[in-house]
């Protein structure tokens, strides 16, 4: 039977077809030419490549190009110590269709929720110092727009003391932004933006946004949206090929709502731990809302817009005690000093994207 | 062998019932991977439409591997990706810092190296499937890395935006001859030289698609029109809302369709132009087999609530051979083994960008 199993080669030197017959002997698989050259080509070089419907093509590990063409048809004696071939590839070969896909789905969904939630309980154990470091590679130099007269410091400590239960420090500046807007960069960093101070009707409306910030910094959302966004990048470069869509998604990086409501509620604890009434800052929503503050701004991904201003000024109107004896945030001569640091401070440079004045 | 010889030197014997458990499992098992099967996928794929397609008197062979893919795509996602993340912190830092004149140049460069490595990955793509195609033993390649290539597809495609664009069939002619030439199989290297005489006509009515298109409107609507003159106020404003969509389809549907008639048209030109030793070849899809072709994915698409965007690569590739022609002789003494280097690492620079064919 083994005897002159009919097949074809081709050597991978020349396209020229090369007919010849197999059987099995010691050492490998005996092909002979019909010219008369026979080699024999050990099993284990030996590749199976696909079924070409009639015809198995095997291959030579070691011989790019090499390929015998043998009959599906051909003695199953010969067929058998042939290599077999995969279908799905390696491991889900070995496994079986239905159980690897099984097991596939079931470590998927668990990555899925690992990058998912692991922002919100990964976020909180990135160390301070490490998050400061990162901040600062990420975020730069900004001392240079910082507004501080010794009068502004002051009210300034004072008003983080009012809004602030953390225990390691966080860093608050005035900058001299045009734009009315407040953000936590990496690493503890808040900037109140002047535009913002300038434009407030009141020291509790700016005292509101602060604690909100500050917030966003001791509840470490900072670093969970950097998280957030660096996890999942990693996951959609799987399913989705786009890296030019990936990288769009990281640049709007952004705080999540749940982050931001948040933000808010530890916003309004902190005004009534210091009996500052919210009534103002829910008027600054009011205000926020009839503006868009960073219109013109939107590659500035830390300072996008928050959402729901509507929603967030009902919760802060809602949080007003009508028999409560609040108490300003700052002195008027603090609020004015505040208000005045940047026309002051002569070395605080006017933050600009850099060209015209 | 002899026994499927036909007149045509291209034939697809593959039927989309064998294919479809190719499909069904593909489709599982990326699902279920979050896509990283995709490239496995790929390759079964291709495997299966090469091994189906006989050229004279032999079949094709994919041989890339899944693994390859997965290489070639993980390859880019640090050699690219990463970097490409960096840099987007540092722009966001720099526009942070009011260095926005300095955000801006690093953005420009970084458009541009973009567009080059968009250039190249078209280049590397179509040299990698050379390299893995086999036919009787033999395979294709190119010993061009792409860079110049690269270089080229930027600034021929710059100046084909010159003069309203009018340049764009020059600088789409002269990208395919200058990657075509750059090609080989086996010992031969493939010749290009097509030519823009003959397109500027179809590529001319696309300007004139926004008139044709209001003139098109105008005679199927005209009737309406005069017809809701006779009706109330509310029917008025209906017949209004109908007129506006009905423009907006028609104007997008003139426009692809010119520009169909275009790209057909380029492209049965361009492989006419393009040999291989003794070979040449030829391509028959006229714009109405194109249009039947989107026509027919639209509908299956829609028939099978989206499932059937599986079958579109099959019916792709199918399209092509179909279509497509060889005229001359193959010396199979003469066509040995390709020198040019064997390529283990898939095309993933083109799938970074999203732009893999089948």
């Amino acid at each position: 039977m083994e005897d002159g199993a009919a097949a074809e080669l081709f050597d991978g030197q020349s396209a020229i077809r090369h007919p010849v017959t197999l059987h099995w002997q010691d050492g490998g698989l005996a092909i002979a030419r019909a010219e008369g050259a026979m080699e024999v080509i050990p099993a284990a070089v030996l590749t199976f490549n696909e079924h070409r419907g009639d015809r198995l093509v095997y291959g030579h590990r070691e011989r790019a190009g090499w390929r015998l063409l043998v009959p599906a048809d051909a003695a199953p004696a010969l067929l058998a110590r042939l290599p077999q071939g995969g279908k799905y590839g390696g491991w889900i070969d070995r496994f079986g269709l239905v159980r690897a896909s099984v097991v596939l789905a079931v470590i998927s969904a668990a990555a899925v929720a690992a990058v998912m939630t692991a922002p919100s309980w990964l976020g909180p154990m990135v160390p301070e110092s490490w998050e400061r470091q990162i901040g600062s590679a990420l975020v730069g130099d900004l001392d240079k727009f910082a507004c501080s007269t010794p009068e502004s410091d002051a009210a300034l400590a004072a008003l983080v003391r009012q809004v602030d239960d953390g225990k390691t420090p966080v860093t608050v500046q005035l900058a001299k932004i045009d734009m009315v807007n407040a953000v936590a960069l990496p690493g503890g960093r808040i900037l109140i933006f002047d535009k913002l101070v300038q434009e407030a009707k009141s020291p509790d409306e700016v005292a509101g946004v602060l604690a909100h910030e500050v917030g966003h910094v001791r509840k470490r959302h900072v670093m969970q949206a950097l998280l957030r966004q660096f996890g999942l990048s990693i996951l959609l470069s799987g399913a989705n090929s786009d890296i030019g869509g990936t990288l769009g998604g990281l640049a709007t990086m952004g705080y999540s709502r749940e982050a931001e409501r948040e933000a808010d509620a530890y916003s309004r604890m902190q005004l009534a731990r210091s009996d500052i009434s919210p009534a103002a800052t829910a008027a600054f929503f009011g205000r926020l809302r009839k503006l868009d503050p960073t219109a013109g701004n939107k590659q500035l991904s830390y300072l996008a817009s928050h959402p729901d201003t509507a929603e967030r000024e009902q919760a802060f109107k809602a949080a007003v005690k009508r028999d409560e004896a609040y108490r300003p945030a700052l002195t008027p001569a603090q609020f004015q000093a505040l208000r005045q640091a940047c026309a002051k401070d002569k070395d605080a440079e006017e933050w600009s994207l850099g060209w015209g004045s | 062998m002899t026994n499927e010889q036909s007149d045509k030197a291209f034939e697809f014997h593959g039927s989309w019932q064998e294919y479809a458990p190719i499909a069904f499992t593909n489709l599982l098992l990326t699902i279920v991977t979050l896509g990283i099967y995709r490239f496995w996928a790929t390759a079964r794929t291709r495997r299966y439409l090469w091994s189906r397609t006989r050229f004279i008197d032999d079949r094709f062979e994919w041989a890339g591997t899944g693994m390859e893919l997965f290489k070639g795509a993980v390859m880019v996602f640090f050699v690219i990706g990463l970097p490409l993340i960096a840099f987007n912190f540092l722009i966001q830092r720099l526009v942070l810092n009011g260095n926005g004149v300095i955000a801006g140049a690093l953005g420009l460069g970084f458009f541009l190296l973009v567009y080059w490595l968009v250039g190249v990955a078209r280049f590397r793509a179509l040299r990698y499937r050379l390299a893995r195609t086999y036919w009787r033993g033999i395979r294709g390649g190119s010993e061009n890395p792409g860079m110049a290539y690269g270089v080229s597809y930027m600034w021929k495609n710059f100046v084909g935006t010159f003069a309203l664009g009018l340049l764009i069939p020059w600088s789409m002619v002269s990208l395919w001859n200058e990657r075509w030439k750059a090609m080989s199989f086996g010992p031969y290297k493939f010749d290009a030289e097509g030519r823009v005489e003959g397109l500027m006509g179809r590529f001319l009515l696309c300007y004139a698609a926004p008139f044709l298109a209001l003139i098109g409107l105008f005679v199927v609507l005209l009737p309406i029109l005069m017809a809701t003159n006779f009706g109330g106020d509310a029917q008025k404003a209906g017949a209004g809302v109908v007129v506006g969509l009905a423009g907006v389809f028609l104007a997008y549907f003139i426009f692809g369709l010119i520009v169909l008639a275009f790209y057909a048209k380029f492209f049965r030109q361009m492989v006419e132009a393009t040999s291989l030793h003794t070979l040449n070849f030829g391509f028959t899809a006229s714009t109405k087999d194109w249009l039947k072709l989107f026509l027919g994915d639209a509908a299956l698409i829609l028939f099978t609530l989206g499932i059937g965007v599986i079958f579109l690569s099959y019916r792709h590739w199918a399209f092509g051979v179909r279509h497509l022609h060889a005229f001359g002789y193959v010396e199979v003494d003469h066509l040995t083994q390709s020198a040019t280097p064997e390529l283990r690492e898939g095309e993933g620079l083109l799938d970074a960008f999203d732009m893999g064919a089948i």
